[in-house]
């Protein structure tokens, strides 16, 4: 019944491009956390998270997404959200997080194919 | 459950059996009489596999021809109660029939059929109605069981549909975001700090985030005034707002 | 009496799992259809969905309790859908286990605050307590 939890990892001209798929919940936010604290690096201080094919984000997961934001400002960098379904969005707005991310909704806005 | 033993693959058995049986001739008066019998109990089990997503009358295909395989081979002698013997065949042959590929295929197909049609239902109900449908509503509208309804929404392929189809409202995502910026040119110290930033942007920019915030213009208004799809326009707006946040700065920390 | 495929005034589904974070799932599966059949609409079962979850997520306190329960209880009432998850048999954690568990927490807490309309949370040394109340705005479906 719910979408297999995935991530892939790609480069594209440089930036890493992290997708994710499925539920991001207390279960599989940490997959996540490893995945971006070890793209996230001072040579490659800027990711595009991929949350096209998300269908669930709970705290947890905004939790790991804001961690990841620190890390990369920290690093001199940015962490670039795309999203596009209205529900996934809306968790970001409810918790004042679309000021502080940026988000796209495609994957051309940020310049990744 | 019977005398013949323990319930193995419900295959093992009866072919076991089958051999030991002697086959009734196929013009039996008897014989059909118990299948006709039974047809209530074939009737019945293929019901509880309706779940899965298979029409009513394939399954209940599949069940009758099992039934008919077990009066072939049913050996009244072995003192066997025949709606025991017959309900394991059935239900094996039910079983067998959603391991078979084609049923993935036909299922994956139905599964993805069902949401788009929840997917319009969604959107047309909302219309109607001028408030979100229910499940029991979509559930009425497609034919689609509560269940199916439900699933379909943990999947994410519920409401998603209708935010695509409501991007005329002024609730769709990109706008409702755009609105915390909006809030944003009221407040005294942002508005000092927006204006500088904004005549850096290209004139292309500047003049849309005018539209929208100063003149109050809708996406569909700007779409048309610019002669653009309103997806254009809110594309632009996101990028032009991307921009100007550049220009601004980091936030200060939550 | 009530109408099948709905919950009616007095209903109450209980469910117990153990407190363990990959299985805060079983309560969104079951927020979902007790939402359906109390009335509510689409939107209102996401929130709850998402909401219930986030109750979990406070019970748990961040830590992965492994010896306790966590125990649900929804009850349906005239005008509202009232959720509470209680952390039993476990002792309630001191620390959250994540780094971001902090402003995690407080993420909860804005959620809840956004998609329901009464939250609250108490915590005793025996036990950890959250709860929602989300009023409906139709007729019982």
């Amino acid at each position: 019944m719910e979408q297999e939890f995935h991530i892939a990892e790609r480069l594209d001209r440089g930036v890493p491009v992290i997708s994710v798929g499925g539920e991001i919940d207390v279960a599989t936010a940490p997959q996540l956390r490893e995945s971006l604290h070890l793209a996230i690096t001072p040579e490659q201080s800027s990711v595009v998270v991929d949350l096209l094919n998300v269908t669930f984000l709970d705290s947890t997961a905004l939790g790991v997404l804001v961690g990841a934001l620190k890390r990369c400002r920290e690093f001199g960098g940015e962490l670039h959200v795309v999203v596009n379904d209205a529900r996934i969005v809306k968790i970001f707005e409810i918790t004042g997080l679309t000021k502080v991310f940026p988000i796209v909704d495609s994957l051309t806005a940020v310049g990744a194919s | 459950m019977t005398a013949s033993g323990e319930d193995g693959p419900a295959g093992s058995t009866v072919e076991r059996e089958a051999q030991e049986n002697t086959p009734l001739p196929p013009d039996n008066v008897e014989r059909d009489a118990m299948i006709t019998k039974h047809l209530g109990l074939a009737q019945q089990l293929a019901r509880r596999f309706l779940h899965r997503g298979e029409p009513l009358d394939d399954l209940v295909q599949v069940a009758s021809v099992a039934l008919v395989k077990s009066a072939d081979r049913f050996d009244p002698e072995r003192g066997v109660d025949f709606a025991a013997f017959a309900t394991r065949t059935i239900i094996g042959e039910l079983k067998r029939h959603f391991r078979d590929k084609g049923w993935a295929v036909r299922a994956s197909r139905r599964v993805q059929e069902l949401y788009l049609e929840l997917g319009h239902a969604t959107s047309t109900l909302t219309q109607q109605l001028g408030r979100n449908p229910t499940v029991a509503e979509l559930s009425a509208a497609t034919g689609a069981d509560e269940e199916a309804v439900i699933e379909a929404i943990e999947a994410g392929k519920g409401y998603r549909a209708a935010s695509i189809d409501a991007s005329e409202s002024e609730d769709d995502p990109i706008s409702a975001r755009l609105g915390h910026l909006e809030r944003g040119f009221d407040i005294a110290e942002d508005r000092y700090l927006l204006d500088p930033a904004l005549a850096t942007l290209p004139m292309r920019d500047q003049s849309i985030l005018r539209m929208r915030f100063v003149e109050g213009l809708t996406q569909s208004e700007i779409a048309t005034a610019i002669g653009v799809s309103q997806m254009h326009v809110s594309r632009l707006l996101t990028s032009s707002l991307e921009k100007l946040r550049r220009q601004m700065g980091p936030e200060p920390a939550q | 009496m009530t109408d099948p495929d709905t919950l009616g005034v007095g209903d109450r589904v209980g469910l117990v799992f153990p407190a363990r974070g990959d299985l805060v799932v079983l309560a969104r599966l079951v927020a979902s259809v007790i939402s359906a059949r109390a009335g509510f609409d689409i939107e209102e079962l996401e929130d709850l969905r998402l909401a219930v979850g986030e109750l979990c997520l406070l019970a748990l306190q961040g830590s992965d309790a492994r010896h306790g329960d966590l125990q649900l209880e929804f009850t349906v009432s005239a005008d509202a859908l009232d959720i509470s998850c209680t952390l039993v048999g476990a002792a309630p954690a001191l620390q959250p286990i994540t780094e971001d568990g902090d402003e995690a927490l407080q993420l909860s807490e804005q959620i809840l605050a956004a998609l329901v309309d009464e939250h609250g949370r108490h915590q005793d040394d025996s036990s950890v307590r959250a709860w929602l109340r989300k009023r409906r705005r139709g007729p019982l479906a």
